[in-house]
């Protein structure tokens, strides 16, 4: 049996904007029924991708296919399976809100005018805004907005969505629907793409990620894999001793791989980028050194904190 | 999750069920928003028609009057005297067609520009561009949605021109003509804002280009017929309005303007004849199929360019043939030259002498010249890519192992251009010697040179535009463009203002602005039918060679710089895969 295409195939993509390359060389594989979530800083080159992906940017170069379909060649066949919501999603000030749905499903789907009521109806109830289907769009608020326009993506029931920041003005529990949505989507068939900085959400949400920076590709995989590739070693240490903190804290300044070496309240804090070996080492140094302690933690990086550290490289 | 069972968006000529014409019916025709619109239009309407049959009613009776005691005192009624009641019914035409004029040639296309910018600018066109419609549908949805209300006020305003046009008994063969026109000028003004609305971001600035080019297009520029490019005023509804104009007026003044009417001819094109309305129509639908065509580029690719290459080579090779096709007709009758219509239909009370004199076939051509040379400009900028767009061309053209393809829009303008320019040089020296060699300037001729100094002027301008643009980009043709093309002749005609004396240094400094250079080829060819002042006499020709041999050298060596740009780009670009 041949295998399905991943649902989204991208190769040596890149965007230049002038002299200035937005995506570089980005080549990433998404298999049907993924939530896949794209993640980094300002200017990574996550809109751009997202853009072309959507059929609404040309490339300098590179090739996209969307289910075994060449964007490029066919990019009428490629919008008929692609839903795509842009960042802060616009809404025509001038239409009512069903309105603004059927004239997107005439334009996708076609079709007689009740069967197309059917449709939108449907696609209003999946984000809880039935309620509001006779309401003037420039009404809603800014998350009743994005659910909206979520809802307009699912009208032609795309098999690829590109979700650029779905997330942004919803209230919690909104979030929490837009989650239970697009993962009834994903196990429908849908493959999503989608970008957020709410990272932590995002990192529940997708079955797996991918972190750009610079336009490049650093790191993908789960979000487990993409925080080990990322993970630069570095570590904190909260140490207290029983006595003399302040000679246990010269003490640990003068070791190697320490830094940021800090005293609080009796408590020293550091940053380790040693082995797991070499930190040992270093707790049975200051107890040979006469420092008894009587607590030692340990702080792993944290996803947001690796994100930091990404968009500080980018600065 | 199910596949969806529905057909796909209808095609585009299917207008009843285009999703964008549905739109803009439900938004545009909302009954509070458009009740007031129809209460004011139905009131300006019916005071216009009111008033006009108030006043011919009054008059029809004081006619009336006077005419009886005439009768009744023996004496003879003049003929301009009598008036009746169809006369009466007429005398609202006129206004009405100015008031549907207004609403859809002024309101329906600030509409259409304002509209198109407004979706660009709320971020809602993306949805439109990214639905699978075709690009002609979405042109279509918004040329007739965008404009919907001002369709349906101007049809509340046809009752009352239908009453004047049946109690008047105006024939068919009258007002069919007029409303065809008006209906494809009124398409012709609507896609003119939808392009100026597409390509243009600012709502603002896209109100006043559109109305302003608009104004420029469709009234400044068909003035160019009393100069010899007589094909423009096809551009506009005048000629047919003007040649049915008889038909709308009270009887008696239709009768006189008929008469004066015989003199007119009908549309001659080369050896054909055409009706004025099938010709207007033509005319004004290439117009549409060329602004069509950038819309469709802009749909399908937003960085488009407005125009292909080779679309744009034909544009310019097309207005050489329709100018010459219209134009060269006339030269023989004498119809070409204003002097002679003028003494044709007045008699030689204003005009003296009605046969032609040199300086005014010399100004024809400096005209044709300089509308030649700014179509050349206007298409090569369309058609130009900027450093980016050719950077961007060559990292493609690399990572494939080829070169840029040579009708793509990242390729340079240059060979294009040269093409534009030899088209244009060749009608303008057709026009230049049918009209100077003609029946009317006996002895005259142009000499053998004149394809080559054309060819020169056109050349040089236009190849050193393209290049400044595709090396500098467009700040830096604009700077160009304002210090060397428009100061120069500000500068000049301050200079003559000043002293009659420095006519000759204006001259000189008028001179070194390209778009001068046509004005100034035909007086070097023509030394006696241009300049009466012997110093600027003797000045012209010789500034004309002297800044036409430094653009020439400059065209020179900017060519040289883009050839050593263009490779160290190359050299640069290196393949990504290797």
């Amino acid at each position: 049996m041949i295998p399905a295409p991943p649902a989204i195939d991208i190769r040596q993509l890149r965007v230049d904007y002038g002299n200035f390359i937005a995506v570089d060389d980005l080549t990433l594989a998404v298999p049907q029924g993924e939530v896949f979530g794209l993640v980094g800083p300002n200017g990574a080159g996550k809109t751009s991708t997202f853009r072309v992906l959507a059929t609404l940017q040309t490339p300098t170069y590179g090739s996209v296919r969307l289910a075994g379909i060449d964007i490029f060649e066919a990019p009428e066949e490629a919008r008929r399976i692609l839903g795509y919501m842009p960042d802060l999603a616009p809404v025509p000030s001038d239409m009512k809100v069903w309105e603004f749905l059927d004239l997107s499903c005439e334009s996708f789907l076609g079709g007689n005018a009740s069967e197309r009521r059917a449709r939108w109806q449907e696609c209003l109830e999946q984000v809880q805004l039935a309620d509001r289907g006779h309401a003037m769009c420039r009404s809603l608020s800014r998350g009743q907005t994005q659910r909206l326009v979520l809802a307009r993506t699912l009208l032609h029931r795309p098999k690829v969505m590109v979700l650029d920041e779905p997330a942004s003005g919803m209230d919690p529990l909104s979030r929490r629907n837009l989650r239970l949505t697009l993962r009834h989507l994903a196990a429908a068939g849908s493959t999503i793409i989608i970008s957020s900085h709410i990272l932590s959400e995002l990192a529940e949400l997708c079955t797996s990620l991918c972190v750009m920076n610079r336009g490049r590709l650093l790191s993908s995989g789960t979000a487990d894999e993409v925080r080990h590739a990322l993970d630069r070693k570095e570590r904190g240490l909260t140490i207290s001793v029983l006595a003399n903190p302040d000679d246990a804290a010269a003490w640990l300044r003068s070791q190697p791989d320490t830094a940021d070496v800090s005293l609080h309240d009796g408590r020293i804090s550091l940053s380790f980028s040693g082995t797991p070996d070499a930190q040992a080492n270093l707790l049975e140094g200051l107890f040979t050194n006469g420092f008894r302690l009587t607590a030692c933690e340990e702080r792993k990086s944290s996803f947001e904190d690796l994100l930091i550290s990404v968009a500080e490289q980018n600065s | 999750m199910s596949a969806p069972s529905f057909p796909g968006p209808a095609p585009a000529w299917q207008l009843w069920r285009n999703p964008i014409l549905r739109r803009y019916l439900r938004t545009r025709l909302r009954p509070r928003a458009l009740g007031a619109s129809l209460i004011i239009l139905i009131l300006l309407a019916g005071f216009i028609f009111t008033l006009s049959r108030t006043i011919g009613m009054s008059q029809l009776s004081y006619h009336n009057d006077l005419a009886a005691r005439m009768i009744a005192a023996g004496k003879p009624v003049p003929p301009g005297l009598t008036l009746d009641l169809a006369s009466v019914e007429r005398i609202c035409l006129l206004p009405l067609l100015a008031l549907q004029g207004f609403i859809l040639f002024v309101v329906g296309t600030a509409q259409v520009a304002g509209g198109m910018t407004s979706e660009a600018e709320e971020g809602t066109m993306d949805y439109l561009r990214l639905s699978p419609m075709t690009p002609l549908a979405k042109v279509l949805g918004y040329l007739l949605g965008l404009p919907i209300r001002e369709w349906l006020l101007f049809a509340v305003t046809l009752p009352f021109t239908a009453w004047g046009l049946w109690h008047g008994k105006v024939p068919v063969s009258n007002w069919f003509p007029v409303y065809a026109v008006v209906l494809s000028a009124a398409l012709l003004y609507h896609i003119t804002g939808l392009t100026a609305g597409t390509v243009l971001r600012n709502r603002r600035w896209t109100f006043l280009v559109s109305v302003g080019g608009i104004f420029i297009l469709y009234t400044l520029i068909p003035q160019l017929a009393n100069l010899g490019l007589v094909y423009f005023e096809y551009l506009t509804i005048m000629p047919v309005v003007m040649e049915n104009l008889p038909g709308f007026l009270p009887l008696t003044a239709g009768a006189a303007m008929q008469t004066v009417q015989q003199l007119q001819p009908d549309v001659r094109f080369f050896g054909l004849g055409f009706p004025e309305a099938v010709f207007t129509i033509f005319s004004q639908l290439v117009l549409c199929l060329t602004f069509a065509v950038m819309l469709w580029r802009r749909w399908r690719r937003s960085e488009s360019h407005l125009l292909g290459k080779p679309w744009a080579s034909g544009l310019a090779v097309w207005i050489q043939i329709v100018l010459l096709g219209c134009s060269l007709p006339l030269v023989s009758p004498g119809l070409l030259f204003i002097s002679r219509r003028i003494s044709m239909r007045f008699g030689r009370v204003f005009s003296g002498n009605s046969n032609p004199e040199l300086p005014e076939a010399a100004a024809m051509i400096a005209v044709f010249g300089t509308v030649t040379l700014l179509a050349i400009l206007i298409l090569a900028i369309c058609i130009s890519p900027s450093r980016e767009s050719q950077q961007t061309g060559l990292r493609r053209a690399t990572k494939a192992n080829r070169r840029i393809p040579f009708f793509s829009d990242e390729a340079s303008a240059l060979p294009f251009t040269v093409v534009m320019a030899l088209a244009g040089a060749a009608g303008w020296t057709i026009f230049a010697q049918k009209l100077v060699g003609s029946h009317w300037f006996p002895g005259q001729s142009l000499p053998a040179s004149t394809p080559l100094i054309f060819a020169a002027v056109l050349l040089s301008t236009s190849l050193c535009s393209v290049l400044l643009y595709e090396l500098r980009g467009a700040k830096g043709l604009f700077l160009a463009g304002i210090f060397a093309g428009i100061v120069p002749l500000l500068a000049g005609t301050i200079l003559i203002a000043a002293n009659r004396d420095l006519s000759a240094s204006a001259v000189w400094v008028t001179a070194l602005s390209p778009l001068s250079t046509p004005t100034n080829a035909v007086a070097t060819l023509l030394p006696d039918a241009t300049f009466r002042h012997t110093g600027v006499q003797l000045a012209a020709p010789r500034a004309f060679l002297f800044w036409q041999a430094l653009l020439i050298l400059a065209t020179l060596w900017l060519w040289s710089k883009h050839r050593t740009e263009s490779k160290a780009r190359r050299s640069t670009t290196t393949n990504p895969t290797s």
